[in-house]
């Protein structure tokens, strides 16, 4: 699966939020991360288009301004997603998947309803997932991140993983793909390791706990059907 | 010691004691799988022993 982060922040050097998360990435591979240029005033149109149709997940990043993206992310959509291009002759985007990642310096609380923003962040970001609608593409959803300055160094660590997953995890929002996706990667430090026996063997047992889960929820799912007769 | 035990152990160390912060932060990540795995077998072997002990169908 290759995935393209689209990246639109006006600040985008003085942003602790982006810069961790594109730390996050170093060592992954079929990733691609793509940048607006705040300055540039006309877009290769054809390039950016080619750019979406070799990548599986697009995802668009950006900081929550005014309950939306920043204008160059909207400037962009604006010239790049031409009719035909998303829904008229071509439907070059049909079948792919498209994923949300914003931040937000206000607090997860507040997006509730009732809350100091009074809507959820689903709710706010509707038009991207109407334009995946449209494009015939597969909505994610939103993965979202309160406050970063405030986090705690646990908290980071697990927002990392979970980032990672997002852009890389086929089935990164069910329990079983956290699973394997999670092995996978043992398995790769494993393999990378001059001392690789305490991987393995950390990795046998998480994937016999994998197993014996697949199991008992097969034998409930019996007893289920049975008890449904 | 129960081998579930020993994983979190080792994995508790591997993320205080690796050397890079993207490691550290994937044996955390793993701690909290094993964790997860844990309470749902235990779950899981529950519900079938609950649903098995059905004497409706009796």
């Amino acid at each position: 699966m290759k995935t393209l982060i689209v990246v639109a922040h006006p600040k985008l050097v003085e942003s602790g939020t982006q810069q961790f998360l594109k730390m996050s990435l170093k060592t992954s591979q079929d990733v691609t991360w793509h940048v607006l240029e705040k300055n540039s005033i006309s877009l290769n149109v054809a390039a950016e288009q080619k750019l979406l149709q070799s990548h599986d997940r697009i995802i668009f990043q950006f900081p929550l301004y005014w309950y939306s993206a920043p204008a160059l992310l909207k400037h962009w959509e604006d010239e790049v997603l031409t009719r035909n291009f998303v829904y008229g002759a071509g439907q070059s985007l049909q079948g792919k998947e498209l994923g949300i990642v914003v931040s937000t310096g206000d607090a997860k609380q507040g997006f509730s309803a009732g809350g100091s923003e009074n809507y959820t962040l689903s709710e706010l970001l509707k038009p991207y997932q109407a334009l995946a609608l449209k494009a015939g593409m597969k909505y994610l959803s939103p993965f979202s991140i309160f406050q970063f300055a405030y986090l705690t160094e646990p908290e980071k660590q697990r927002l990392l993983v979970n980032y990672q997953q997002y852009v890389t995890n086929p089935n990164f929002n069910t329990f079983h793909g956290r699973e394997l996706w999670l092995e996978q990667q043992l398995e790769q430090k494993a393999a990378a390791s001059t001392k690789p026996q305490q991987l393995q063997q950390i990795l046998a047992v998480i994937r016999d706990n994998r197993e014996n889960l697949e199991e008992l929820k097969w034998t409930l799912g019996m007893i289920k059907d049975d008890e449904d007769e | 010691m129960d081998t579930n035990q020993w994983v979190k152990q080792q994995l508790t160390t591997l993320a205080t004691t690796s050397k890079h912060y993207e490691d550290r932060a994937l044996y955390v990540a793993l701690l909290d799988l094993v964790t997860e795995q844990q309470k749902r077998l235990v779950q899981s072997q529950g519900e079938v022993d609950g649903r098995t002990w059905n004497p409706s169908k009796w």
